[in-house]
């Protein structure tokens, strides 16, 4: 007869787990109670408790009228500026990592091996490492302060991961599927459009979670290479923080973080099971 | 005229000689089998027939026409798998006429050649099925079917009965057999099956560690 209730090590696991889901989830949870407080009520308590009256003014305040650097337009602007950015570099890097992992993986040619490292070697590289190269790169192109220069950046460094992931996924694929198509008088790219990226949704949807999540959040190079209206988000917030009035305003600044950190949020509650199916899905049965 | 005429291949990996000197000449019509053990290049052979890969050195001619530089969708071949290669996203039709598209076949004509092969095949019913729908011996007659269409000079088989259990195996020996007999077709056929050689074939190649 076996004892079901749970073993010493079990419980010992999951009160550690639950430990560590509140230490994710407290911060959070000031935030959120925060940006329903009103500013006397957070002043007047403490920064951390529960709201005597529910404020919602906090969050129309951040997203249309809260000043930033003299420009008082909320955070709104910004939050298209950086969906601006990681909407097409997003897709960018996908499309084209995915071509680039189906040739490296499927088509053999001289050197591929020496390429594909090349490549994924970028994914190891530290950001910082690359703040100066790329500072030079976007002012001989012209693209200093822009949203196209950093779309560009994206797309780049998008690149790396991209690859990795599609090329990986695209190993599993038969030689001879190539070959048959060969004989039926497909080229590169009609073989890639008709017979390959009808496989690829699993690992499609992994690259644009990991590649949205990732430049959306990216905060370096946006505080970098863009100043005023022409930040993302990110830099944005830096910016709003640093707003000096009569008093600090943590139940507008918590209403801001909140609008900011929502479009990551809806990506990982919609696509996270996809996330972790199409990592783990193999690509032909 | 010679159907595959084959003189003095040759083939290096590296530093490896997996062909060494290969002189073939097949008639129109007749049914050869490539027999040998694994690693003996018969594999190999049939992929630079195809010009899926490229010989060192030596010459190939289908048909009469010296076809060493020539792709393989304009070498006028069509080729069956071990794996049966059946693109897995689209249906049996699709499948079939895939390469017809891919020449810019006009609608019509595709039509008329996927009726009259699914009818020579009996796979009429699995038309609109895709290929994890279909079963072992479904799946290697459909393969046969997008190489019929083509209606080719060469037809090349690449241990395409490998995959199927013996019961399976002999029956779609006999009906490629039947198939041979009735369309007159010029077959190169590789195997490591000695029997299936011996039953099949007008005339057998044996190969070993690269030479016939």
């Amino acid at each position: 007869m076996r004892d079901i209730r749970p073993s010493w090590g079990r419980r010992l696991i999951a009160l550690l787990l639950v430990g560590f889901a509140a230490a994710y989830m407290v911060p959070l949870a000031i935030v959120v109670l925060n940006s329903v407080r009103s500013v006397e009520d957070i002043i007047q308590t403490s920064t951390i408790g529960w709201p005597r009256a529910l404020v919602l003014s906090n969050f129309t305040e951040a997203w249309g009228h809260y000043c930033i650097a003299e420009v008082c337009t909320g955070i709104r602007p910004y939050l298209w500026n950086s969906l601006a950015i990681t909407v097409p570099g997003t897709l960018m890097s996908t499309l084209l990592g995915a071509v680039a992992g189906y040739a490296i993986s499927l088509w053999r040619f001289r050197g591929d091996a020496w390429i594909f490292g090349l490549v994924t070697l970028g994914v190891f590289l530290p950001e910082q490492m690359k703040l100066l190269p790329w500072a030079i790169v976007l002012r001989d192109v012209g693209l200093s302060n822009t949203l196209t220069g950093l779309v560009m950046i994206h797309t780049i460094q998008g690149l790396s991961f991209s690859t990795l992931f599609c090329r990986n996924y695209y190993v599993a694929i038969p030689q001879d599927l190539i070959k048959a198509a060969r004989i039926d008088g497909a080229g590169f790219f009609r073989t890639f459009w008709r017979i390959v990226l009808p496989l690829s949704p699993p690992i499609l949807i992994v690259t644009v979670i990991w590649q949205f999540t990732g430049i959306y959040n990216e905060f370096l190079y946006g505080v970098t290479f863009t100043n005023g209206t022409q930040q993302p988000i990110t830099a944005a917030l830096i910016s709003l923080t640093a707003n000096v009035a009569n008093v600090p305003q943590y139940g507008v600044q918590s209403a801001a973080v909140l609008i900011a950190a929502a479009p990551t949020l809806l990506v990982y509650l919609l696509g996270g099971r996809w996330f972790v199916r199409g990592l783990t899905a193999g690509a032909v049965k | 005229m010679a159907a595959l005429s084959i003189r003095g291949l040759h083939k290096r990996f590296g530093l490896v000689e997996v062909l060494k000197g290969i002189d073939l000449d097949i008639e129109s019509g007749e049914f050869t089998v490539l027999v040998g053990p694994s690693g003996c290049g018969k594999s190999t052979l049939l992929n630079i027939i195809a010009g899926l890969e490229r010989p060192s050195g030596g010459s190939i001619e289908i048909g009469g026409r010296v076809v060493n530089d020539v792709a393989p969708k304009d070498r006028d071949i069509a080729m069956v798998f071990q794996s049966y290669a059946l693109y897995p996203s689209m249906t049996v039709r699709q499948n079939i006429t895939f390469g017809m598209e891919c020449r810019r076949v006009p609608r019509a004509a595709q039509e008329e050649a996927l009726a009259r092969v699914a009818k020579l095949l009996q796979i009429e019913p699995l038309l609109n099925r895709r290929p994890s729908q279909l079963s072992g011996g479904q799946r290697q007659r459909v393969a046969m079917g997008r190489a019929l269409v083509r209606d080719p000079l060469l037809f090349l088989f690449d241990e395409p009965l490998s995959n199927l259990d013996a019961k399976l195996r002999v029956e779609m020996r006999m009906e490629i057999k039947q198939l041979h007999q009735r369309i007159h077709s010029t077959i190169v056929y590789v195997t490591h099956d000695q029997i299936e050689a011996m039953t099949m074939a007008t005339r057998i190649a044996v190969m070993h560690m690269g030479e016939i």
